[in-house]
């Protein structure tokens, strides 16, 4: 490892926590997590040895003695972790365990941890005071969270720097992290510190549904990496320098961010553009592609630039330059995650374009750039505030920028494990709404957890529905009930008020009833603090002539009247029908919604219902009989289960459609028995 | 191209029993199509959803309908629309996936290839004695004199069947293994067409197998079953191009009018009652061309078989 003396390297922690790239400028985040990273790859043995100093300033009005670190990586030291526990219970039963050979497994040891005086004195080794603990479930073989005592309390606004060395053996990729071939991604790699809050700690261990949560800081991070590396990591490279053994040491530097991933290959493509809006300060955008994506360039450089456009003209601007678009190698395992001004994406190499792919991943992980990484939620807490805002900001990029997706059958299974088939094939004629492939998440996963539920604690399988899934939905609800405008303003007054800061769930909610100008907890009750479902429909549809029969008063007298003759048109025309329409609550969840009633002489007629009890009755008379009926017809409670009974024909018309769908299957079902006399 | 030619003349002249086999695999599968129709009927009920299922396909009812699918119903599915549906069977072909579909399906289909295997006895002695007069009596009497010793046949190759579909099992392995650090998709690709195309070719060479071997009885060659497989296996041995071509060819012939249909067949339309009956005639004359060629390969098989038998005393 090529490190400086420990005289220098000692010193040089003093500035750790004002680097050169960010002295001159307005920090803007509190910046009291800062790291300086000194790591070299050892690409033949497959570990990384570190050398660290961080420096953390208590933002807190308590006082602290110790100190708490992520290990990640020690999440795949076994089998006993929590995190492989959890990941084995969510693995689809329709598909193999993934397998694990020796060599796979990783681990991350913090070999020597010292206290670094302010005033020049020796280091203090505090080495000994290392323990793990598991404040989640007690597991006493997880040893993701390692605590560290200090020899004095850290009073609140003070600071503390710690000297770390570290080792670490590199995994076969697991949760996007590690290696195949000679392809490496680095997320989470070195010992990274909670967030110590007014109630303690929030360093929660390694759980497989769920992500990060760390202080903003700056960091200086020097990697070494073998000859002809090409290297991509989070900030911007400031030094770059060969070493007498041919390996090349890089060193990034970036401000107000709270991780630090970077990823080196030997076979990257490098393109580098430049993003540029009249409205937005202008991002260099540096993409390290797959050599088989060359052609797919442009796709990825346009989706990053449709992200950049419409998350900062909607939400605020990018404020850090530059970002970094990783495209990973095949089978790594690696694609599709948000770092600091980096992202990995996630391709095939054949990638027709209305199948929104890479775009969608490629959007939504630039767009975590904003809900994640300018927005430092704690994800493993309240993982919906960034995943699900996102995921719905995803959506409406892709849907502002591109055309509309098309179904996609991809054929030929790749390998045993059931990646998707090789060869696209593109059902023109079939669109797929984007929101839908949410709704069908959500659907089967709709009661599993409150979404209040701190995310670690959700069930592992359905944890990603109600995180992406069931947030997207709510919202989209919410824009479609308040307008775009005010759910515009919404997010961009929750974005510009917590830029750089760690937001919790109840000020998303207060931003929201104050910007609408309404309360809005009902809502939020019922989608956030319950797993209450919706379901509104039209039962029951009538129209009738309205024609006396029996007794009535004519001219004073009780006169009885018969009922009429004949049912011809010609006094059709000229008589008057009764509608009644039965809208019904189905579910638990409540939501005003309109009921649209649609007549045969083409007129409708629109009324609104509050949503509350479980049925209500809508009675008119007019000329002309009912259609039908729809209960919210512009479709915005998308949290609706079941859009089949939204409406109700009065003379219903399934026949042909379900005649000209039966009769593709049976086409289907024919050659499928053909098939099957290959083997008679 | 000789083979060819005696395939096409043997569709020329059995067009009657052509339209005879399409008519089985229509009777066969319209029970349950008609279930089917009854169940997206009963789903779709007096909605609106109608409208959007009638002229295109519509993904969120499909999603609803998938929720609450049970039995086959949960083969309904967008990728069946258009030329997917036979892409589908290629695949599940391939894959070993026909027999992981609905239990009841799987059923049925077995059930339809011993009404095949049955049949096969009548197919293959008319297609063998093409000049011979076929009443329907001596097309019965074939299927019941044959059909034991098919199935003997059946159940012989249904055990190398699923060893070739173990054996792809083991082969994909072994992929994942081999290319566990190829960072190239374009590299694993390659690996897991040739490993696919291995898998293919043994399915096909035990199918030809089993297929020389029925005509072997048929023709009077070999009676008995282990003894045309016997016979069957020398032949094939003895001329793996010729026999594996002249399948291979009819193969690819099919593959390209399989190609032909996705491009061009109706994927979520017609919307008119008329272009409905359109695209299902459509549909159905695909299959009934994926059918003759069937025939035409029997024949030309059977044509090929006699032509390496040695000469009679």
């Amino acid at each position: 490892m090529g490190f400086r003396a420990k005289r220098t390297f000692a010193a040089a922690l003093l500035v750790a926590a004002g680097l050169p790239a960010a002295a001159d400028e307005r920090p803007l985040s509190p910046r009291n997590a800062s790291y300086r990273i000194d790591v070299r790859l050892d690409a033949e043995a497959r570990t990384l040895d570190g050398r660290q100093s961080v420096t953390w300033r208590n933002l807190q009005e308590t006082p602290t003695r110790e100190l708490r670190f992520h290990l990640y990586w020690n999440a795949w030291r076994n089998d006993r972790s929590t995190w492989m526990l959890e990941d084995r219970a969510r693995e689809r039963p329709d598909r193999k365990a993934k397998k694990i050979r020796d060599e796979d497994w990783g681990w991350i040891e913090v070999d020597r941890v010292a206290v670094v005086p302010t005033t020049g004195e020796p280091s203090v080794d505090i080495t000994a005071t290392r323990r793990f603990v598991a404040p989640d479930d007690g597991n006493p073989h997880d040893r993701t969270v390692l605590v560290i005592e200090l020899p004095r309390e850290v009073p609140p606004g003070d600071a503390v720097t710690l000297e770390m060395t570290w080792r670490a053996k590199i995994p076969r990729t697991f949760a996007r992290t590690g290696y195949r071939g000679d392809f490496y991604f680095f997320a989470h790699w070195f010992p990274k510190l909670g967030v110590y809050e007014q109630d303690g700690w929030s360093c929660h261990q390694y759980h497989a549904a769920t992500e990060y949560y760390s202080d903003y800081g700056t960091y200086r991070v020097a990697m070494t990496v073998p000859p002809s590396f090409v290297l991509g990591a989070s900030g911007r490279e400031t030094e770059r320098r060969s070493n007498p053994d041919g390996t090349t040491t890089h060193t990034h530097e970036q401000a107000d961010v709270h991780e630090f991933a970077w990823t080196t290959s030997p076979r990257y493509v490098v393109r580098e553009a430049r993003f540029e809006d009249p409205n937005l300060p202008p991002v260099d955008l540096r993409l390290l592609l797959q050599p088989e994506h060359i052609g797919q360039a442009e796709r990825h450089l346009a989706a990053t630039r449709a992200a950049l456009r419409h998350y900062g003209t909607w939400y605020g601007p990018y404020p850090y330059g530059h970002v970094t678009v990783v495209d990973p190698a095949y089978g790594s395992g690696a694609g599709g995650m948000e770092y600091p001004t980096l992202f990995t994406c996630g391709t095939r190499l054949f990638a027709p374009p209305s199948a929104d792919q890479p775009e969608s991943v490629t959007i939504h992980e630039a767009g975590h750039q904003f809900w994640y990484g300018i927005v430092g939620n704690d994800e493993v807490e309240h993982a919906w505030l960034d995943e699900g805002l996102n995921t719905f900001s995803t959506i409406r990029t892709l849907d502002a920028a591109y055309e509309p997706r098309r179904f996609v059958r991809r054929f030929i299974p790749g390998t045993s494990r059931g990646r998707d088939g090789f060869f696209p094939l593109v059902f023109r004629d079939i669109v797929i709404p984007r929101h839908v492939d949410r709704l069908d998440r959500y659907r089967s996963a709709a009661g599993s957890d409150d979404p209040s539920t701190p995310t670690f604690r959700y069930r592992p399988e359905t944890a990603a529905d109600i995180t992406y899934s069931k947030t997207m939905l709510w919202l989209a609800t919410l824009e479609r009930e308040l307008g775009w405008d005010v759910l515009q303003r919404i997010l961009s007054t929750f974005f510009e008020r917590h830029a750089f800061r760690h937001p919790t769930p109840a000020e998303f909610f207060t931003v929201a009833s104050e910007v609408s100008g309404q309360d809005l907890s009902w809502f939020f009750d019922q989608v956030h603090r319950s797993a209450v479902t919706f379901d509104y429909a039209v039962d029951r549809v009538a129209s009738v002539p309205v024609e006396p029969q029996g007794f009535v008063e004519q001219e004073g007298r009780l006169v009885l009247v018969d009922r009429p003759a004949g049912d011809g048109e010609s006094e059709e025309d000229t008589r008057i029908f009764r509608t009644e329409v039965v809208v019904a609550r189905r579910g638990d969840g409540t939501f005003p919604v309109d009921v649209l009633l649609a007549f045969e002489d083409d007129s409708e007629m629109r009324e609104r219902w509050d949503g509350r009890a479980r049925h209500t009755t809508f009675v008119v008379e007019r000329a002309s009989k009912l259609r039908h009926a729809v209960v919210d017809p512009e479709r915005k409670l998308l949290l609706d289960l079941v859009r089949t009974n939204d409406s109700r024909l009065r003379e219903p018309e399934p026949a042909v459609p379900a005649a000209k769908w039966a009769s593709k299957w049976m086409l289907w079902f024919q050659d499928f028995l053909m098939t099957l006399t290959f083997f008679a | 191209m000789s083979a060819l030619g005696v395939g096409f003349r043997a569709i020329r002249g059995n067009v009657r029993l052509l339209v005879g086999l399409w008519l089985v695999g229509c009777a066969a599968a319209a029970p349950l199509a008609l279930a089917v129709r009854s169940s997206i009927e009963a789903s779709i009920g007096p909605s609106l959803v109608h409208e959007s299922l009638r002229s295109g396909f519509d993904v969120g009812w499909h999603g609803e309908y998938a929720h609450a699918a049970r039995g086959i119903e949960r083969s309904v599915r967008p990728s069946m629309a258009g030329g997917g549906a036979l892409l589908d069977n290629a695949e599940a072909w391939l894959t070993g996936g026909l027999f992981r579909q609905d239990p009841a399906l799987v059923g049925i289909g077995v059930l339809y290839a011993l009404l095949w295997a049955f049949l096969l006895g009548g197919v293959l002695d008319r297609l063998a004695h093409p000049g011979d007069e076929c009443p329907p009596g001596r097309f019965a009497r074939a299927c019941g004199t044959y059909f034991p010793r098919f199935l003997r046949l059946g159940a012989i190759s249904g055990v190398l069947y699923l060893l070739v579909y173990r054996f792809s099992g083991w082969l994909l392995e072994r992929i994942d293994d081999w290319t566990r650090d190829v960072t190239s998709e374009r590299a694993v690709l390659a690996a897991t067409v040739a490993a696919w195309a291995a898998v293919a070719l043994l399915l096909v060479v035990v199918h030809v197998w089993f297929t020389l071997a029925k005509i072997s009885i048929v023709t009077g060659d070999r009676p008995g079953s282990l003894a045309a497989i016997w016979r069957a296996g020398g032949v094939l041995a003895g001329h793996p191009v010729r026999m594996l071509g002249v399948y291979l060819s009819y193969a690819a012939l099919g593959a390209a009018l399989v190609g032909l249909y996705v491009l061009v067949a109706p994927v979520a339309g017609p919307a008119s009652i008329l272009g409905l009956v359109l695209a299902f005639a459509f549909g159905q004359s695909l299959l009934m061309a994926k059918l003759a060629l069937r025939l035409a390969v029997l024949a030309a098989l059977t044509d090929e078989f006699r032509g390496q038998l040695p000469e009679s005393p």
